[in-house]
């Protein structure tokens, strides 16, 4: 030990120096790494004017503006110079789509997947963890395979061109309930057996003992959620595509506007403007729960 | 007799409240995965309409045969083979049977560069982080925040950073006038890039995992006199080998389903000039998937897509499988014994068990 602590402190000074050169390097590559986000954000910040006529440069010769904002959700200005036809796309509706979607399929999945958890890790049941591994063994099955007969079910559920068609083919899903489980798992048992002996139902002991303990795996699984259907395109492209503009979800709409936008610069800054607003909610979910939600991804490499 | 009855009352009990936890998750598990599984594989041996159910019929193996191996189908007229000079029903090629094997091919190849290098890097900038640089939970938050963004968004700034135009960003800061996603090699390493935007998960997976390696291990090799080289490779990879095969496996099936990225940068494209049967060079099996499930056929080809998408899924079911064997425990008389003194610790702790 000595020996050890000798050897250690005779390093010191270069870890210090190590420390520093890793604090520049992250410095550069991060800021070369969040780049592009930041030409979005400065981009979607330039007027029409300034894109159409000075695309070179990265910032405005005509200072920042929202009138990219504004001209998604009310539209360009009909008479003026900089209208580039995107007087009528209806980016409220897809907001609200996507939106709605979202949060329906984020809580629905939460209930589905905690009680599900909750029965795996603490009941105590004949063939529970034969049932368990059966249902893991879905997990291997590839997405693709379900594509076309997941399409002709929503359409025999009634739900063609539907909201509920991107809500509800995800609620099966299996992955949730394995992360969940791994969180469920390190409440101590003897707590849940103690409040059971005070009498305590299950469905009490689920809702007052373990779920305020597993609050941030509830973050985590409800983000990555969140994600699942507001950051679609191919489920939602496939199920909604083909309908009218206005039952689109905002990834579809930002990439049919990324589609026709491609070969105008004026409205560059739209597009950009556009994908900020489908950046916004993840980011501010992030920004509330990172550190659940580094936690929580952490776990997913985790041996159980 | 009257212990086995009180045995039977208690699972009954038991199994009642299970059921009504698990009840909503079986029951959306049966109509969201098992039925369509399912009724999928029983869809590929028709020919299924679903605009018009009396257009449905058994057709075997066709739709198999027509995308693995039908390189040249018969040109039709209102249904009738047209005839060319010598009698002989005039064919053309296959452009199905190009667009799988080719997108299958494109998919493998971007697979291989992919895969190491979304491994590679976060590995790299974890092992820097673990250095505990000032500022860290700042450069963790940064490097993995792009990955919970939609590609579309993230893509929009690659569209135009990348712009073919010399106006394009990239072509500006540097004065050239390279067409970055109109050239295949160019297109796919744009694509390459806006992927590797996704790393963030494997980045925070590895980071998690050098944490975790028992800092004495790391001074027993100081102590033996291990080279940094020797200690990467005996004491830090044997310790992060279960988070490696993780990220290893959820970024190769990641990718064989790679979709967004293409779609949103090249929209599949260049196109192939020299071989007008191949698909766009940037076509991956997803890609020509979603084009044929968007497309204006679609209600009538579902047993064929259908049968793309089984092949290709058992492709990457064979892929994935192989994590079985890479996870497997070897479990020598040493580690047996472990067991069996961990099992003795933890009986003694909680007698109850």
């Amino acid at each position: 030990m000595p020996k050890n602590t000798v050897s250690i402190s005779r390093k010191k000074k270069p870890i210090r120096l190590n420390k520093l050169a890793v604090t520049i390097f992250f410095a550069i590559f991060c800021f070369l790494w969040i780049f592009p986000v930041l030409y979005l954000v400065n981009g979607s910040l330039k007027s029409s004017l300034d894109w159409a006529t000075n695309p070179r440069s990265f910032f405005p010769d005509f200072g920042y503006t929202f009138e990219n904002f504004k001209i998604l959700f009310v539209g360009g200005d009909q008479n003026g110079a900089y209208d580039y036809g995107l007087d009528a796309q209806p980016i409220t509706a897809w907001i609200l789509n996507s939106l709605i979607a979202s949060l329906i399929h984020t809580v629905l999945y939460l209930v589905i997947a905690c009680l599900a958890a909750y029965a795996f890790t603490f009941l105590k049941f004949k063939g529970r963890d034969a049932l368990f591994a059966l249902l893991l063994v879905s997990m291997a099955i590839p997405g693709v395979m379900l594509t076309t007969p997941q399409f002709e079910n929503v359409l025999k559920l009634g739900l063609s061109l539907n909201i509920w068609a991107i809500i509800l083919p995800g609620l099966g899903g299996i992955s949730g309930v394995y992360l969940i489980r791994q969180f469920f798992k390190g409440v101590p048992n003897s707590l849940v057996e103690s409040a059971k002996i005070d009498g305590a139902s299950n469905f009490r002991v689920f809702c007052q003992v373990v779920l305020p303990l597993a609050k941030s795996v509830l973050f985590v699984q409800g983000l990555f959620s969140f994600m699942s259907v507001w950051n679609d395109y191919a489920w939602a492209q496939i199920v909604l595509g083909y309908g009218d503009k206005k039952l689109w979800t905002l990834q579809l709409g930002l990439t049919y506007l990324v589609d026709v936008n491609k070969g105008q610069l004026g409205s560059t800054g739209v597009t950009m403007a556009a994908s900020i607003i489908s950046m916004l909610p993840v980011f501010i979910v992030y920004l509330f729960a990172e550190r659940n939600i580094v936690e929580g991804v952490a776990l997913t490499g985790v041996k159980n | 007799m009257k212990h086995g009855k009180e045995k039977a009352v208690y699972y009954g009990k038991s199994y009642l409240t299970a059921l009504l936890f698990l009840l909503p998750l079986l029951a959306m598990f049966l109509l969201f995965f098992l039925i369509p599984f399912i009724s999928g594989i029983n869809m590929s041996f028709y020919h299924y309409n679903l605009a018009d159910p009396s257009d449905t019929y058994f057709v075997g193996f066709e739709n198999y045969k027509y995308f693995l191996f039908t390189k040249e189908i018969p040109v039709m007229i209102d249904g009738e083979p047209v005839l060319g000079a010598d009698g002989e029903p005039l064919m053309v090629a296959n452009n199905s049977f190009y667009s799988f094997w080719y997108s299958l091919l494109y998919t493998f190849l971007f697979a291989l560069v992919i895969v190491p290098v979304s491994i590679f890097l976060p590995l790299l900038l974890a092992s820097f982080l673990k250095k505990k640089p000032w500022g860290y939970r700042l450069w963790r938050s940064l490097i993995f925040i792009p990955s919970i963004f939609a590609v579309s968004a993230t893509g929009t700034a690659f569209v135009y950073l990348f712009s073919n135009s010399e106006d394009g960003f990239i072509n500006a800061l540097f004065n050239t006038h390279v067409e970055w996603l109109n050239t295949p090699l160019t297109a796919w390493f744009v694509i390459l890039l806006l992927c590797l935007y996704g790393i963030g998960a494997n980045f925070i997976i590895l980071s998690a995992g050098l944490e975790n390696v028992p800092k004495s291990l790391y001074e027993s090799s100081l102590i033996d006199g291990c080279n940094s080289w020797q200690k990467f490779l005996y004491v830090t990879l044997p310790g992060i080998k279960y988070q490696l095969s993780v990220c290893l496996f959820t970024t190769l099936i990641g990718y064989m389903n790679l979709y967004g990225q293409n779609r949103v940068l090249t929209m599949g494209g260049p196109s192939d000039f020299a071989h007008p049967e191949r698909p766009g060079v940037t076509h991956t099996v997803i890609y020509v998937i979603q084009d044929y499930l968007t497309g204006s056929g679609k209600f009538s080809l579902m047993g064929r897509i259908s049968a793309v998408c089984i092949v290709f899924g058992l492709f990457v079911a064979a892929l994935s499988s192989i994590r079985l064997f890479v996870d497997r425990d070897k479990k020598g008389g040493n580690k047996h014994a472990k067991e069996y003194r961990e099992y003795f610790a933890k009986k003694e702790t909680h007698p109850a068990q």
